[in-house]
């Protein structure tokens, strides 16, 4: 038997299809006379439900990956330009002139698997296509330079996947660089080399499952390995693009960017992947490694614009429940406000993961 | 008519297609489930795409997480399901780590022959095999990108040389030529098969059999 996904009226989010996409026309009408975006969150509620035109991606992603204060007048996005070029040129400036043995261990640990990397990342992109394309060794130059700015991190596999786009839309080094830097940091990888930030992110979802796809849930309870999820890792550490093409994918980022009602909406698309592509998983009853198979065969052939309305969707009904276990809690402690209607707030509810006791380490409430 | 139409008609075939092919029955003997290691860039996905599919492309992109691939194959008359897992060079999160290697029951280590670096850090995948996979664990070590000799740095003596002093089987390969994947896969594919039987043959079947269904709650799965 085959399943259509689809997506009935009553799981919608209630304001789905009433919110434009974000054109120009919008965007100039949001600015005031200085250049200054008085309210940012018309724009991030137009980008999460409507989407952002594609010619304006220069324009506002530098504000949604916070190169730009939405405050920001167009005098202080020059000088804020000005002194990030001279800053950039710095940073390439201390990598050029390393000693012989700074060199080698740059050389070891980082460039030679950046050079790996970005003659195969999205050479199908007409942007980066074809025989010794310049815009190759751009992206090079930012990757080094990213490792240089932060040797802590140095560079991760997958970079070079989230900077492409990046670089694509916003053209010039310097400033395709300080968008990197501000993706860096709302990228789950950012944290290395510890687990820690892709652990959180799991926890939370594996919660988020428990909640509100419950019978996947229980399919997960009954497979050895099964809640460690490893069919999600990709989905997490490259916002969905190796899953849905560019068109979709980027639709995703900017919903995620938006940071509308919430600062983990991706997890909110993870969980619309599995409420409305885990019917097979479940009636087959599919194995750990067979689940990993289901996933990575779908990766393309999902309908991506069904899997957003679906995620909105489960994010609303996330925020119409009257109690959140403790381990949530944090889902609506970070995002700070607006996450929440002001009429409605849910009750923390403490479910006692903790030692016997000790306070609740998401204060809780106890329920008893 | 509208291209986004055509292309949604598009991927709801393949999709059922997929579906189908997923819905087909279980037709194996065995079961093995096979690794591969190595640094990034080595061709570990060439390898098993050429393997898996019989093609190759240049156009490659770098493995994040972990992906595998299903091929059944023949050997002495028995038909044995080789489910083989690519993992990314950069290795990343220690839980995908150590569910790879776990379970394993041939593992290639790859390396590039024009490449020094990735023949070095031959030791420090196969310290990573000690440390997380089975002991009895077959292994092999591939030389790749052999169709590229006027850029070879690693020569076959020193690969040979150091299977040898690992008592490992060694081979070069080339997933852009079709050079020894095959082989190199029987090879190890019958080793396993080889130890399998070898130690208890009546036992051997259930022994590997961890695919087939048993009912939960029976006693028969080990």
């Amino acid at each position: 038997m085959v399943c259509r996904p689809e997506v009935s009226q009553d799981e919608l989010h209630p304001e789905e299809g009433l919110v434009p996409p974000v054109g120009q026309e919008e965007w100039l009408s949001l600015l005031n006379e200085d250049g200054q975006l008085e309210d940012d969150l018309t724009l991030r509620k137009g980008i999460f439900f409507g989407g952002l035109e594609p010619s304006m991606r220069r324009k506002v992603w530098p504000f949604l990956l916070h190169c730009f204060t939405f405050q920001s007048t167009y005098e202080e996005r020059e000088q804020i330009l000005e002194i990030r070029h001279q800053e950039y040129h710095e940073i390439t400036r201390r990598r050029l002139e390393m000693d012989t043995e700074q060199q080698q261990n740059f050389w070891r640990n980082v460039q030679c698997i950046v050079e790996k990397d970005v003659v195969r990342t999205d050479r199908g992109n007409p942007y980066f296509a074809g025989e010794d394309n310049p815009n190759i060794d751009v992206m090079k130059n930012i990757l080094l330079n990213y490792a240089v700015y932060n040797p802590g991190f140095g560079y991760t596999q997958g970079m070079s996947d989230l900077l492409a786009p990046v670089l694509a839309e916003i053209h010039g080094e310097s400033d395709a660089f300080w968008c990197f830097v501000g993706l860096m940091q709302k990228a789950i990888f950012v944290c290395t080399p510890t687990d820690n930030d892709m652990d959180r992110n799991l926890s939370y979802l594996r919660e988020l499952i428990r909640l509100m796809v419950p019978q996947f849930y229980s399919h997960l309870e009954s497979h050895d390995d099964a809640m460690e999820l490893l069919f999600c890792h990709r989905w997490i550490l490259l916002c969905f693009k190796r899953e849905f093409p560019e068109a979709e994918a980027l639709r995703m980022w900017e919903a995620c960017w938006a940071n509308y009602l919430t600062d983990y909406f991706h997890l909110f698309l993870c969980l619309a992947i599995i409420s409305i592509y885990s019917y097979d998983v479940i009636a087959q009853d599919l194995r750990t490694d067979e689940m990993l198979l289901h996933f990575s065969s779908l990766a393309m052939f999902m309908d991506g614009e069904l899997i957003l309305r679906k995620a909105r969707g489960l994010l609303h009904q996330f925020r119409q429940m009257p109690r959140i276990p403790c381990t949530l809690g944090s889902l609506c402690q970070l995002c700070g406000p607006g996450m929440w209607d002001s009429t409605h707030a849910p009750i923390v509810e403490c479910i006692g993961q903790h030692a016997e006791g000790e306070p609740c380490p998401h204060r809780g409430s106890q329920h008893q | 008519m509208n291209i986004r139409f055509f292309s949604k008609l598009l991927r709801s075939d393949v999709f059922l297609d997929y579906q189908l092919r997923k819905m087909a029955k279980k037709t194996y003997d065995l079961l093995f489930k096979l690794l591969l290691i190595g640094d990034s860039g080595v061709g570990k996905t060439c390898i098993l795409f050429r393997f898996s599919d019989d093609a190759f492309t240049t156009t490659f992109i770098s493995t994040i997480g972990i992906d595998f691939k299903i091929k059944t194959v023949e050997l002495r008359g028995k038909k044995i399901k080789l489910q083989i897992w690519d993992t990314a060079g950069q290795e990343r999160f220690h839980t995908i780590t150590t569910s790879y290697y776990r379970g394993a029951m041939g593992i290639m280590l790859v390396y590039d022959i024009t490449n020094e670096k990735s023949f070095e850090n031959i030791v420090k995948w196969l310290r990573n095999i000690d440390e997380h996979a089975n002991e009895d664990v077959e292994k092999m070590i591939l030389g790749n990108k052999n169709d590229m000799d006027e850029k070879r740095v690693v020569s076959r003596d020193r690969g040979e040389a150091i299977a040898r002093e690992h008592g490992i089987r060694f081979m070069e390969t080339s997933a852009k030529a079709n050079i020894n994947i095959d082989r190199a896969f029987n090879e190890l594919a019958e080793a396993i098969l080889d130890k399998t039987a070898g130690k208890d043959p009546t036992e051997a079947p259930d022994r590997v059999l961890v695919e087939k269904r048993v009912d939960r709650g029976s006693n028969r799965c080990c």
